[in-house]
Parts: structure tokens; C-alpha cells; sequence
């Protein structure tokens, strides 16, 4: 099985390559748009089969753009005629490993790292939990709640792999046939996934879509968590409302007990009052001037000079997101600069369609390729896509231009939660082992729709406002 | 064959053919009837005593058969080829022995016939008894040897302990000897040459040795730190000699002196301590001892009590061990390494099932009390206690009720705790309902 | 410079002082902890969790009142502030059934027997403070006369 997936995701690109240009129906194509299709086509495939893990798809395709299409590739690869394009400078691929958007990533792995180092998350969820009570309703939503909160800032995995082992001891008590059991399972990855969209660092596709809104059409952290924050608080209300709909709870108590008390010593202190300062300073960027980017510095450094991440905790950071995410950086890199992607979009008569259609179709296409894949490898090949139909097809405008669609895509890609292999938050949930793939579909699908919907209206809700101009 | 059923014809047949006064042989007790290979032509009716048979030549103690009144002996020769007694039949009691020495062929045919009829009986009944007498003898003969074997162990195991008791309270005389002198020498040399404030420090470490625990040292420790700019050994030391920091009056080089005296002291102590605990245990273990059976008229009950407690020591750790021994108790005439095996079984027991059930706050409580003529010791713990279907068999031997294989290895169970009572004249009780058993043991005082 | 702790558990006194004799050299740069109790240990673990301070290795005895080592040791196990602390059992007295929940339950690395040889103790101490070092990633240097140079080549041969 294996073996076959490989060699259709070798033979299919390779075949593109070796096929003459004519044969491509898009007019005046150049020789690097070719093989930047066949590279497009190559990490559609890995991504989507896995014969190989998705962040080494990524690395994959930085290899070969050095290759084939970049200033220092190969010598006998490149040529002056009019007909090979243009290629790009080997330095711009290379800069993506280190793009601003991996650097805000990297800031806030750093954020969360030393929260739970020094247990900050699991302090901070005992002392958000408190005002719930023990009326399971009730702590479900704050158990959602507190889940999307801690995904705005940590990844979804880590923040459900968390809430989780605060749960189960306590589900282990709940009667044999209680459904209620479900829904308090299911609500984290749910809860983890909305909660991503809160910020730019909450899960990767927002990074991947920040890296699409340039010029006028950049958004700052503290208006993205603006729009998107009120978003994630309306979904997830519904969601809870969803889930006790399709899972009623009947025990009449639930009590979590989390131990701890909050650190009190230096270097817990200056973990606390870092996280602070660094969000303070994400969201206040009119003030002081200092983009996200170089604001997501300041843990960085100070957790590094103080030595609360050491050279051990270095290691566990997960390279393979930020890697997985520069690959897709790369990949937009080389449609972009190729003039592929403009290529492309101009050959499809966007025009004639409806820009709302086109809104509909973006999204749902990310909803429904994120439910098979890996999220952050949907945004990485839907969004550079996108964000050149935004920006090429005047019609759009009028109802919020690339902005728009780059955001009602970008939340879609997070609405891919139906089945087990949708997320890892959904394959831990789905590892506790009680429930099955049907009981985590119907919530799962319901919920996205309804995100969809909701999306729509918010993109709806800002062009009227006028944020999108 | 049943006799019984057919005990009026029985009784006419022995009063037809064993009843004849000139054939009756009178025998005192050990008074031989037949000689081994002797010629016998007598059927022997025993109508009164005991008859036994013996084999002088296989050299044996026991007998081989025994006849009881209203049995045959004599059977075998009597109808044997040779006619010659395999055994030699001696008289165990005093007997009245009937027989009958016609041939039965000579009698009228329905005599014989009946005679005949009635000797068959005789003779299978014969065999079957004989058949049951050897199979009991050749059980008994086994336990004696099992028995055997078990004291042979013991006593092996006795010797050894007296062996290592020996050698090991040589090599710790030696020991505490040797500490004894230094400490004198130290001392003189201190007294002589130091300050009297820091020869005070080494005799307070020597006498008392470390009074503060591990808890308080280091809550004391932080006053140290803040006084004086020393070493963490040196500000522990300190801290567990218990001085005061002020009186050192913040002279670090007094206070290095004073921390290496008193622990110099300190660490005396501690041998000398461990010396004295070694030599105790050995002490109870010989008194215990296998190697110890001796009876004497001035056995302290409390004191064999505490002996077995000091054996069991790191056993009765884990559980809270309350003592309530009444001072006043008179000697008794016992074996003091008996009683030890009681109370350690006994203690052992308790202190197992304890753990065993994983009782919270196990606790086991000795007392000791007398009443006018009796001394009881009762043991008491609050495990879950022995279920009533239990209570009987409790002192039967192979009994246990223990969970896991744990064995101290000293004890043989509450069987050998019956015994060693028993042959105190003693009496041992058992009370138990969940969450207290009691075992209550009574020893009688001297008349 | 990281605040590691060795605690020893036993409630003999003279058993607890002989050790800290015993490891003094150890004091130098970390801290050498007694306690007479298990209860006072976990006490003392909290504290220094607390503070910030690294629990390095236990050091325990097996027959104590009220806690057993081995249930101390598995309370520790269970308890995530100290995944990496290692554990030490040193009894003169366990039985087969002992030692076997000790390694099963306990999570203990390490198994001396009472008497203990200095020399032995010591060797043993440092590998397991090795080992502790390298799995938090703390700095080896300055620590490096306290540790096991084998191990530490060990770890250091699998990295970049």
C-alpha cells in the first residue's frame, strides 16, 4: 500500500516534468512554472497520502525549489532562454525557515513551553475551573472554555493532550452507559480546535494566512484576536449547547480535582509576568510600533538569558510544525514568484463567477480537505491560491477582498474535526477509547457547519463595519 | 467378618471349646507364653489381659501384634506346616489364657465342621487386625522420625547461634572495649589542653548524641547560615549539636572547633550505641535460643517479653507498638527461650496480618497482669480478626492463614505456641471480632 | 547554578548520619537532605519544588513506621513534579516480594544493600545524579567532579 502511494506521488509530478510545454493547457507557461507544478502536484500528494511524515513533504519541497528553481540550483537545470522563466533567488527559499511567521511560532513555543515547565497551565486551569462548580453542564463549558483559551496560546495537541489527563481519571467514574462521557471527551478537541483560531499563534494555518496578509491587506495580532476572539466565544457556546444536545449528561456531579498551587520562586515569577508582557504587547502594536513578529522575540530571549528553556527544552520543541509550515511558506513562495499562481487564477474565469460562490467554495474546499489531512498542510496549498484570487478578481472586493477569503478559508481549515484522523487532538480524544468514529462525526460535522455559517456572517459583519477597507 | 452378628454363636463355641478349667494357663505380666520358633500345637483363647508378640531376633522395641481379651493368639503356628511361633508371646498384663489342643479332624464331623466354620472367622479376623496393628505402627514410626529430623534441624540451628553468638559478641567486646578507652583518652586530652567550654561540646555529643530530628536540624540550620560564613558539613554539625548559636559568639574558628568536637563526640556515641543494640540482640536471640532450654524458677515474664520484641524489632516498625507491663509481676518457673518463641510467634503474627490487610494505623498492644495465681499476657492488634469457622483450627498444626510466602524464620506457628503453653501448664484463649483479636495467655505463678 | 537535592529517608538516626558523612562531598555543590520519615520527605520535595530546585535522587530505606519505602517510592513515581528523580533503595532488609514491588511500583534504579561500601554508594550515587543531569538538560559542567564521566559521554556521544 505504501509502495504504491510513493510512486504515484513520484510518478504523477514526474510525469508533469517530462510532458512538453505545449501540452499544458495554460498559455505562454514558462519551463519553472512547469516544474513548479510538478512540485505543487508533489506535496498535494504527499500531503494528502502520507507516504512520508508532512513535515518531511515540507522539507522535500524546499529541496527540489533549490534545486530546480532557484539561482544556485544545478547548472545544467537552468538556462537564459525566454521560454525557462525566471528563477528565484536560492536565499529567498532558505529565508523561510526562518520567515517572521516561524519566529512568531517559535515565540510562542517558547510562551508555552515554560507554562508548563513551570505549571502554569495546569494552575491556571485549576483556578479558571473554580467558578464552574461541579454541575456538569457547567463544567463542560468551562472545561471548554479553558481548553480554548490555552489553544489560542499553546498547540492544540499539547493544550488537549493536558485537559485530558485532568479528565479521564475523573470519566473513569462515570457510569458505563453515560453518554455525558462523551461529551466532556469530545468537547476538548472540539473545544482546542476552535480555540486555535483565537489568535495568529494559535494553530498553524493562521501563521500560513498571516503570511498572505502583506500590505494594505496586514492584519495585527491584537485585530485578528479582535474578530477572531468573539468568533471562537460564539462557536463555542454553541458547540457546548451541541455536544449536551447530542450527549446528555445525566450524573449529577462531577468533581475535578487538579493538585498544585503556583509556583512562588524567581524564575516562576518571571515566566508569569513574561507571558503577560508578551501578550500586552501583541495587542497594544499601535503603541509601541513593535510588529508581532519581533514582539514574539522577547521570550525568546528572555527564557533563553534566564535559563528557564535550556538546551534540553530546545530540543523538544517541535521543528517538525515549524518546518511543515516553511514548506508551505515555500511552496507560496515559488507560485508566487513563478507567476504561476497568477497564471493560473487568470486562466479560470473567476469573473463570472459570484464572488460569494467563490467565498463558499474556498471554505468549503478547506473544510473538507482538513477533515482527510493535516490542517496546516491545507493552508499551505489552498492559501497561496487564494490569496491571489482575492487579489485578482475585482468582483471580490466589493465584499472584503483577500482578507475576506484568505479568513473565511483559514477558519475553515480548523473546522476539519469530524473524523479521528482529522486532527491529533481528535486521535487523542478518539484513544481514550469511549465513544466510537459515528459518535465523534455527528458533533464534529454539525459544529463545522455551523462555523462555516458563522464565518460567513463574521466576514459579512466586518465588510459591513468596514474593517475589510 | 462380623462378629457381632454372630456373637451368640460365638459365645457358645468359646464356651464349648475354651471353657475346659483344666486347660486354662494363668500369666503375671511378663511371663513368657510361647518362646520365638517354639513347637506349638494350642490354639490360645486370652480371656482375660493383654498379650503381646515380639521379635527378639530383629533386635525391636515395639511389638509386632497385640492381643487384647476375647482374641486369639497362637493362630499361625497353630495351623502352620512347622508349628514352630514366629514371634516370642509374652504377657503384658496379667492374663488368663484358655486353650484348645485336639486335633478338629478327631471331633464328630459336625463339630468339626462347625469349629472349622468358626476358625476361619478366626483366622481372617486374625490377619486383618494384624494388617491394621502394622499400618498404624509404620504411621507412627514416620512422624516419630519427622519428629526426629525437625528437632535434629533445630538443635543444629541452636548450636550455630550459640557459634555466631560467640563470635560476635567477641568481636564487639572487643569493639566497645577499644571505644571506651578512646573516649577516655579523648577526654583527658581535651580536659587538658581545649577550652572547658568545647570539652563540654565532646561530652555532650558522647552522652547524648543527637536529640534534635531530622526536621528540626533543618529548620535550626537557617540561624547558622545567617551567623556564620562556614562550610554546609560544618553548619550541619553544628545545627545538630543543639548549641546555640550565640554562644559561640561568632567566632568562626571556635565554632569549626566546636563543630568537629562535638561530632567527634557524637560519632562515639552512635558506635557505642549500636554496640550496646548489637550485643542486646545477640543476648535475646541466645536467650531465645534453641541454644537456651533450660528451666529456671526466676523467669521474668516482662523480661522474656522484651527480648522477643528486640529480635523482632525492625518487624514490629511498621506497625504502633503500645506496651502496658506490669512492674510487680513475680518470677515464674519457666523457659524463658520458650516463652520468647510465644510472644515473637504470637507479635509476628499479629504485626503480619496488620500489614497483610493493609489495616490503617495498625497497632498492637502487649500487657502484662496478674491474678492470684496466674500471670496473663494478652496480645492484642486491630486487624480485620479470624473468621469464626477459623477460631478452631487456629492452633492445629499446618494452619495459615497468611497471604504471601513472608516468613521471619524463627517462629513455627501458633501449634508450637500451644505446646511450649501446654507444657507451662499454662492456657492460651483466643477473643476476635473485626477490629480486635486478642490472644490471652495464662502462666501459672510458683505455689 | 541549579539547586540539586539528594534526600535519604530512614528512621535510624545514626543510619542517616553516617550517610551524610558518607556523601558530604556531594554537599559542596548540591544539597544533601536527611529525613526520618517518608511523610517529612515528601514534605521537604514540595518545598524544594517550590523554590524552583531540582529533587536529583532518593535515597531510601525499605522497613520505616507508618510508610514503607516502597510506597513512598511509588507515591514519588506517581507524582509528575518528579519524573525524572531517581531512586535509590537501601535496606538491609527486604524480602524477594519487596525488592520486586520496589522495582515494579517504586520505579527505584538502584538496589544497596545495608551495610553499604562507601566507595560502592558513591559510585552508585553518581551515576544516577549523571543520569539525572542529562535527562533535564541541566549544565554538566558545573557539576562535572560529582558525575560519571561514562555516562556523560554516553549522552553526549547521541547529540549534535
Amino acid at each position: 500500500m505504501k509502495k504504491v502511494k510513493i510512486i504515484i506521488c513520484i510518478a504523477i509530478p514526474l510525469l508533469v516534468l517530462t510532458l512538453p510545454l505545449e501540452a499544458i493547457p495554460l498559455d505562454g507557461i514558462t519551463i519553472i512554472e512547469q516544474r513548479v507544478i510538478a512540485i505543487f502536484l508533489l506535496a498535494a500528494l504527499c500531503w494528502v497520502l502520507e507516504p512520508i511524515p508532512i513535515y518531511a513533504t515540507s522539507l522535500v519541497i524546499i529541496f527540489l525549489e533549490l534545486l530546480l528553481l532557484s539561482n544556485k540550483g544545478l547548472i545544467f537545470l537552468r538556462s537564459d532562454d525566454a521560454l525557462f522563466g525566471t528563477t528565484i533567488p536560492y536565499k529567498d527559499i532558505m529565508h523561510t525557515f526562518a520567515s517572521p511567521i516561524i519566529i512568531l511560532f517559535l515565540g510562542g513555543f517558547f510562551l508555552a513551553m515554560a507554562a508548563t515547565k513551570y505549571r502554569l497551565d495546569q494552575n491556571l486551569a485549576r483556578v479558571l475551573l473554580s467558578p464552574f462548580g461541579t454541575t456538569p453542564r457547567y463544567v463542560l463549558l468551562g472545561i471548554m472554555l479553558i481548553t480554548a483559551v490555552f489553544s489560542m496560546f499553546m498547540s492544540n495537541t499539547a493544550t488537549t493532550a493536558m485537559m485530558l489527563s485532568i479528565l479521564t481519571p475523573v470519566l473513569a467514574l462515570f457510569k458505563g452507559d453515560e453518554k455525558g462521557k462523551i461529551a466532556f471527551v469530545m468537547a476538548i478537541p472540539v473545544a482546542a480546535n476552535i480555540g486555535g483560531i483565537g489568535t495568529p499563534i494559535g494553530t498553524p494555518p493562521n501563521a500560513v494566512a498571516f503570511k498572505y496578509l502583506t500590505g494594505t491587506d496586514a492584519i495585527s495580532f491584537g485585530e485578528w484576536m479582535m474578530f477572531a476572539v468573539p468568533y471562537v466565544c460564539v462557536l463555542l457556546l454553541i458547540g457546548w449547547i451541541v455536544l449536551l444536545f447530542i450527549f446528555p449528561i445525566k450524573a449529577d456531579r462531577i468533581k475535578l480535582d487538579i493538585k498544585g498551587s503556583f509556583l512562588r520562586n524567581t524564575k516562576a515569577y518571571i515566566v508569569y509576568g513574561t507571558f503577560v508582557l508578551t501578550i500586552v504587547l501583541w495587542l497594544t502594536d499601535f503603541l509601541h510600533g513593535m510588529n508581532s513578529y519581533i514582539v514574539a522575540m522577547l521570550p525568546v530571549a528572555i527564557f533563553s538569558l534566564t535559563g528557564i528553556i535550556n538546551k534540553n527544552d530546545l530540543r523538544n520543541i517541535s521543528w517538525d510544525v515549524l518546518w511543515l509550515v516553511s514548506g508551505g511558506i515555500a511552496l507560496g513562495l515559488a507560485l508566487d514568484n513563478s507567476g504561476l499562481a497568477s497564471r493560473i487564477i487568470t486562466s479560470i474565469p473567476f469573473e463570472s463567477f459570484s464572488p460569494v460562490l467563490i467565498a463558499f467554495a474556498a471554505s468549503f474546499i478547506a473544510a473538507l480537505m482538513a477533515n482527510f489531512m493535516s490542517h496546516t498542510a491545507t493552508a499551505n496549498l489552498l492559501l497561496p491560491l487564494i490569496a491571489v484570487v482575492g487579489s485578482t478578481v475585482p468582483s471580490l472586493k466589493e465584499i472584503g477582498g483577500t482578507q475576506m477569503v484568505v479568513l473565511v478559508t483559514t477558519f475553515a481549515c480548523s473546522m476539519g474535526m469530524a473524523l479521528p484522523i482529522s486532527t491529533p487532538p481528535n486521535a487523542l480524544a478518539f484513544g481514550t477509547g469511549f465513544f466510537g468514529t459515528g459518535d465523534m462525526a455527528k458533533p464534529g460535522v454539525l459544529i463545522a457547519v455551523i462555523g462555516l455559517l458563522l464565518s460567513y456572517l463574521l466576514v459579512f459583519i466586518l465588510n459591513v463595519t468596514g474593517f475589510f477597507a | 467378618m462380623n462378629f457381632s452378628r454372630q456373637s451368640s454363636r460365638h459365645e457358645a463355641i468359646i464356651t464349648k471349646y475354651f471353657s475346659d478349667p483344666e486347660r486354662e494357663i494363668q500369666l503375671k505380666a511378663g511371663e513368657v507364653l510361647l518362646e520365638q520358633y517354639e513347637i506349638n500345637n494350642k490354639l490360645f483363647y486370652v480371656a482375660e489381659g493383654k498379650i503381646c508378640g515380639y521379635l527378639p531376633d530383629k533386635h525391636l522395641q515395639e511389638p509386632v501384634f497385640e492381643a487384647l481379651d476375647s482374641s486369639f493368639v497362637g493362630v499361625y503356628s497353630f495351623f502352620s506346616e512347622d508349628r514352630k511361633s514366629y514371634s516370642k508371646v509374652v504377657a503384658e498384663e496379667d492374663s488368663v489364657i484358655r486353650y484348645f489342643d485336639d486335633n478338629p479332624f478327631d471331633l464328630p464331623p459336625a463339630d468339626t465342621e462347625e469349629l472349622l466354620t468358626f476358625l476361619f472367622n478366626v483366622v481372617v479376623g486374625e490377619l486383618r487386625s494384624r494388617q491394621h496393628f502394622a499400618g498404624n505402627m509404620a504411621y507412627e514410626r514416620q512422624a516419630t522420625l519427622q519428629k526426629l529430623i525437625q528437632t535434629e534441624k533445630l538443635a543444629t540451628l541452636g548450636q550455630m547461634a550459640a557459634g555466631l553468638a560467640h563470635e560476635l559478641n567477641n568481636a564487639i567486646g572487643s569493639l566497645s572495649g577499644n571505644l571506651r578507652q578512646l573516649e577516655e583518652d579523648i577526654s583527658k586530652d581535651l580536659v587538658e589542653g581545649e577550652h572547658q567550654q568545647l570539652a563540654d561540646l565532646f561530652t555532650k555529643g558522647l552522652q547524648e548524641g543527637q536529640q534534635l530530628s531530622s526536621l528540626d536540624v533543618r529548620k535550626a540550620r537557617s540561624k547558622w547560615e545567617k551567623t556564620y560564613a562556614l562550610d554546609k558539613a560544618t553548619i550541619k554539625k553544628l545545627t545538630k549539636s543543639g548549641i546555640d548559636p550565640d554562644e559561640i559568639a561568632g567566632d568562626t574558628v571556635k565554632a569549626l572547633k566546636a563543630a568537629s568536637l562535638w561530632n567527634l563526640g557524637y560519632l562515639l556515641h552512635d558506635m557505642k550505641t549500636a554496640a550496646t543494640h548489637a550485643t542486646h540482640v545477640i543476648q535475646s536471640v541466645k536467650s531465645m535460643g534453641i541454644a537456651n532450654q533450660s528451666w529456671s524458677k526466676e523467669v521474668k515474664v516482662n523480661n522474656t517479653i522484651e527480648d522477643a520484641l528486640a529480635i523482632i524489632r525492625s518487624l514490629t516498625k511498621q506497625v504502633t507498638l503500645q506496651r502496658q507491663l506490669e512492674n510487680e509481676l513475680p518470677d515464674i518457673t519457666a523457659c524463658s527461650g520458650e516463652l520468647v518463641q510465644v510472644w515473637i510467634n504470637l507479635v509476628k503474627n499479629a504485626v503480619e496480618s496488620l500489614i497483610n490487610n493493609k489495616v490503617s494505623r495498625p497497632t498492637v498492644q502487649i500487657s502484662t497482669t496478674q491474678t492470684a495465681d496466674q500471670i496473663v499476657i494478652a496480645i492484642e492488634d486491630n486487624g480485620p480478626g479470624v473468621p469464626g469457622e477459623l477460631r478452631e483450627k487456629i492452633f492445629q498444626p499446618s494452619f495459615t492463614t497468611k497471604v504471601d510466602g513472608l516468613s521471619f524464620g524463627l517462629g513455627l506457628g501458633l501449634t508450637i505456641v500451644k505446646r511450649i503453653i501446654s507444657e507451662h501448664e499454662g492456657d492460651i484463649t483466643l477473643f476476635s471480632e473485626p477490629g480486635k483479636t486478642r490472644f490471652t495467655v495464662y502462666l501459672p505463678k510458683n505455689v | 547554578m541549579d539547586n540539586l537535592y539528594i534526600i535519604c529517608v530512614d528512621d535510624q538516626q545514626e543510619v542517616l548520619n553516617a550517610l551524610e558523612q558518607d556523601l558530604s562531598l556531594f554537599d559542596e555543590k548540591m544539597n544533601v537532605e536527611v529525613c526520618d520519615s517518608a511523610g517529612e520527605a515528601l514534605e521537604l520535595m514540595d518545598e524544594i519544588d517550590q523554590q524552583g530546585d531540582f529533587v536529583a535522587l532518593i535515597i531510601s530505606d525499605q522497613v520505616m513506621p507508618e510508610m514503607t519505602g516502597t510506597t513512598f517510592l511509588a507515591a514519588v513515581r506517581k507524582d509528575s513534579r518528579f519524573h525524572d528523580t531517581r531512586k535509590m533503595l537501601l535496606t538491609g532488609q527486604a524480602t524477594h516480594q519487596d525488592t520486586i514491588q520496589a522495582i515494579n511500583t517504586g520505579g527505584i534504579v538502584q538496589y544497596v544493600e545495608k551495610p553499604w561500601q562507601k566507595d560502592i554508594l558513591l559510585a552508585n550515587v553518581k551515576t544516577l545524579l549523571s543520569h539525572f543531569v542529562m535527562t533535564k538538560g541541566l549544565d554538566y559542567q558545573e557539576f562535572i567532579d560529582l558525575l560519571d564521566q561514562e555516562v556523560i559521554y554516553q549522552w553526549l556521544r547521541n547529540r549534535t
